[in-house]
């Protein structure tokens, strides 16, 4: 399942292709992508259940790291191609846009 | 960061103080109106301090682990206290019903990873976290349950062989 691939999708997948292999957390994935963090969550699930993004909870104390366990998130393998292809898609202008710009250009 | 017995006592004692002030309005109605409606206020304010009755022992709930009838009167399972940054007493608990109101474990999930965040969100900017969440916890209750209810149906529905 290809999930719809929104600007804010896109600024997601965008963050987390910088560097495939990284896990990002919820608050990092919020200040690269400059979404706040409750718009970020519903879009990593549906990353998740469309099988592009895999996720687990951080292995840490809580009470030695004094904070509660973070959540990261990360592209798997298929994920980080499928986003390549969705990502340079959404770069491609489309054909709507270009007839909109040459009508400004005055292009007939 | 103020000490967690403080927070929870200030939790129960604003628990009590609300569901009097409500209670008491609800009685002065009945009796001025003569109409037993408002009695619904009184028994909604004993569900609630029922389910969220604050505890130490990470599950907030009036009953102890394993009590109760229902999945809201078995209280609800949190990582207590620990390393946990303090929200701001109004939104920590518009976030617990709202995860309760989606499916169990993707509830719990969320909460969790809501606390998370805002555990290491600047205290300027958490405000505005909360908000988000609590702003898009509506689609995706509807969204958790519709996942839930299909994921049901399939298992029911699958033939076997």
């Amino acid at each position: 399942m290809v999930p719809r691939l929104t600007v804010q999708v896109l600024l997601v997948l965008q963050a987390l292709l910088r560097e495939p292999g990284r896990e990002l957390y919820g608050l990092e994935l919020s200040e690269e992508t400059g979404l706040l963090p409750g718009t970020a969550y519903p879009i990593l699930l549906r990353l998740e259940d469309a099988g592009w993004v895999t996720s687990r909870w951080e292995d840490v104390d809580p009470r030695a790291a004094k904070r509660p366990p973070r959540r990261y998130y990360r592209l798997t393998g298929a994920g980080a191609v499928q986003a390549s292809a969705a990502m340079a898609r959404a770069r491609r202008p489309r054909g709507a846009a270009l007839r909109g710009l040459a009508r400004e250009g005055g292009t007939p | 960061m103020p000490d967690p017995r403080l927070r929870l006592r200030r939790r129960r004692a604003g628990m009590i103080v609300g569901a009097a002030i409500s209670s008491g309005v609800a009685i002065w109605a009945m009796v001025q109106v003569g109409n037993p409606g408002p009695a619904l206020v009184i028994l909604a304010n004993a569900a609630l301090i029922t389910a969220y009755w604050p505890r130490t022992a990470g599950r907030d709930g009036f009953w102890p682990r394993g009590g109760g009838r229902g999945p809201v009167f078995r209280g609800h399972k949190t990582d207590g206290d620990a390393g946990r940054a303090p929200l701001p007493l109004r939104w920590g608990p518009a976030l617990s019903l709202a995860s309760r109101l989606m499916p169990r474990d993707p509830g719990r999930r969320w909460l969790a990873e809501a606390n998370s965040v805002l555990s290491e969100t600047d205290t300027g900017r958490q405000r505005a976290a909360i908000c988000s969440y609590l702003r898009s916890a509506p689609r995706l209750v509807v969204t958790m349950w519709a996942r839930e209810l299909s994921h049901h149906a399939r298992l029911r529905f699958r033939r076997p062989g």
